[in-house]
């Protein structure tokens, strides 16, 4: 998987959002709001590139303290929010 | 409007020449825009707006307002919201940071501001002032 290029992480009022870039038009109903650790795993998968759901986790699990099966579920819960907005590819 | 960060992430990107579609908050362009329920879709101004012109502008040097253009005096502006009956705005032309074509409801259908109908129908809006305060409350009590 892979971030689309159009998609960048920006900080709004305080806020991350995922903000598309070098697009014609932007709803900004539909503007994707990540916490930290969401933030965080978007930052991770836009310095890996090509990513998977386990490369992911394993970063997770050296950065925060959780057990890989915590990680992987939230991971897999992210990915497929992300994948559901668009904006993973 | 409130959100002053985002309304100016939208304006950045309406500089760039990206169509934002910015939701709405706040009743006070009654009954053309329905706050809450209702988004804008916001251009450049490209330095060209009329009186009628429904606009996001930085108004009183303090806020942003969507709000309608009643008079245009050289680079003095005069604004108005719909859904109000007598406080008007004022700013310079080049506080006018973006010219809203059109209206979205939550169905995604989406209203051309300046047809015909609607051009008309705002004009005769504008004339009946003095009675706003009582359609408005019809109107509330209507949709309610």
């Amino acid at each position: 998987m892979r971030i689309k290029k159009d998609f960048v992480l920006r900080e709004v009022c305080g806020e991350n959002v995922i903000m598309g870039e070098n697009l014609k038009a932007i709803d900004f109903r539909k503007i994707l709001t990540l916490n930290e650790s969401a933030a965080w795993l978007w930052k991770e998968a836009k310095a890996q590139g090509d990513f998977t759901v386990e490369s992911l986790t394993a970063r997770l699990c050296e950065e925060y303290d959780v057990t890989a099966e915590e990680a992987r579920s939230s991971v897999a819960d992210i990915l497929e929010k992300w994948d559901k907005e668009g904006v993973i590819e | 409007m409130n959100d002053n960060g985002f309304i100016e992430e939208a304006l950045r990107l309406v500089q760039k020449g990206v169509t934002v579609t910015f939701p709405v908050t706040g009743q006070s362009m009654l009954p053309f825009i329905i706050g809450g329920k209702e988004s804008v879709i916001l251009h450049s101004p490209g330095g060209i707006v009329d009186v009628g012109d429904v606009v996001l502008a930085w108004v009183d040097g303090n806020r942003y307002v969507v709000h309608r253009i009643i008079k245009l005096d050289y680079d003095r502006v005069t604004l108005m919201g719909d859904g109000n009956v007598a406080v008007t705005e004022h700013c310079r032309l080049n506080d006018i940071k973006a010219r809203v074509t059109h209206v979205v409801d939550a169905d995604n259908k989406k209203r051309d501001l300046y047809s015909r109908w609607r051009v008309s129908a705002a004009k005769l809006w504008y004339w009946l002032r003095p009675i706003r305060r009582y359609l408005l409350a019809i109107y509330r009590r209507v949709k309610r």
